[in-house]
């Protein structure tokens, strides 16, 4: 079993390692990517936000709803755990009867 | 210089990342994860996604450990496979 | 929950040394999150770390005491409260949901005493939201899963 599955993950480890030799290089001007949303970006922040982390800009200001359903996700994340934790729960003033 | 320096914590990613899966002491496994996270937040922060590197760093390697062994501390600590 | 540890050294680096530079370099990366890198998310996991520290020295009983599960809830809601707000005071005043220009803020740069933008403005206060939001369920989440320690 061991086998077929490095048989198996070998070739798609070596073949990704092959295309990712197309990727474009870091931080090339000339990739898709930085050549029509990137500019936008930056003379958005420059001109309307004003202030000097285009990061933050983009991730709070111009996808702002992506971060809003972000910290929704990590809240209602919280909750779920919290209700799954306190299932077995005692109440607060009475004693040991949990049973574990 | 910089790329010797990304490959060496390439190497460290994928060697920690193959020892957290090889452990059975889970809480050393949580060990090697932060590690891992580590050395993924030096990569975020040596390709220029500082902001990136900076939540890996906070979450990864600081949170998520603590997390990890209180969630293990609830369970058996050894793994079975 | 977590026991109270004897060592005065451990105690001493965590209480007065550590913690107390992982709360005010959290609240910096919160406040600083539109000139450097950082923001809400990370200031907050920051803060919740510093404070997972505290609380694994000193004893959870110790620091439940101060601030409680139920505290905790309300402050993440009021986190997704104060970005939901953002969103919907722009909504009343007639434009789209989330554009932080039409957020009444103006009164703030004559407080403060500089110029930014309402969407500058705009961004920080969802950054707080954030960051309130963030810091609450990460305590939350340590708090219920080392609660039962003692149980067995």
């Amino acid at each position: 079993m061991k086998w077929l599955t490095a048989a198996l993950l070998l070739p798609l480890a070596a073949l990704l390692i092959y295309v990712s030799a197309d990727l474009p290089d870091r931080g090339d001007p000339d990739a898709p990517a930085n050549l029509h949303l990137s500019p936008e970006l930056v003379e958005v922040t420059e001109r309307d936000i004003e202030i000097p982390n285009i990061v933050t800009a983009v991730l709070a200001d111009v996808r702002g709803y992506d971060t809003l359903g972000e910290t929704l996700v990590v809240f209602t994340a919280g909750l779920a755990v919290l209700l799954v934790l306190m299932r077995g729960a005692r109440p607060r003033d009475s004693g040991r009867s949990n049973e574990r | 210089m910089v790329w010797e320096l990304e490959l060496a914590l390439f190497g460290l990613l994928v060697v920690s990342a193959i020892v957290a899966l090889q452990l059975r002491d889970l809480i050393a496994a949580v060990a090697a994860l932060s590690v891992y996270s580590f050395m993924a937040a030096a990569l975020l922060a040596m390709m220029g996604a500082v902001d990136v590197a900076f939540t890996e760093a906070a979450l990864g390697a600081g949170i998520t450990g603590v997390l990890f062994i209180g969630a293990i501390s609830l369970m058996h600590r050894r793994s079975v496979d | 929950m977590t026991e109270q540890h004897d060592s005065i050294i451990l105690n001493f680096v965590v209480r007065v040394l550590l913690v107390p530079f992982i709360f005010v370099f959290g609240v910096y990366v919160l406040v600083h999150g539109e000139a450097s890198p950082g923001g809400g998310f990370q200031a907050g996991a920051i803060v919740a770390a510093g404070l997972v520290l505290a609380r694994l020295t000193t004893g959870s009983e110790h620091g439940e005491r101060r601030i409680s599960t139920r505290v905790l809830l309300w402050l993440a809601s009021a986190g997704i409260g104060i970005y939901v707000l953002a969103g919907i005071v722009p909504l009343l005043a007639g434009v789209n949901f989330l554009d932080y220009a039409a957020l009444p803020v103006e009164w703030f740069n004559a407080v403060a005493g500089h110029e930014r933008t309402n969407r500058a403005m705009g961004i920080f206060i969802v950054e707080v939201g954030i960051f309130i939001g963030v810091f609450s369920v990460l305590v939350i989440l340590y708090d219920h899963l080392t609660e039962r320690f003692t149980d067995d």
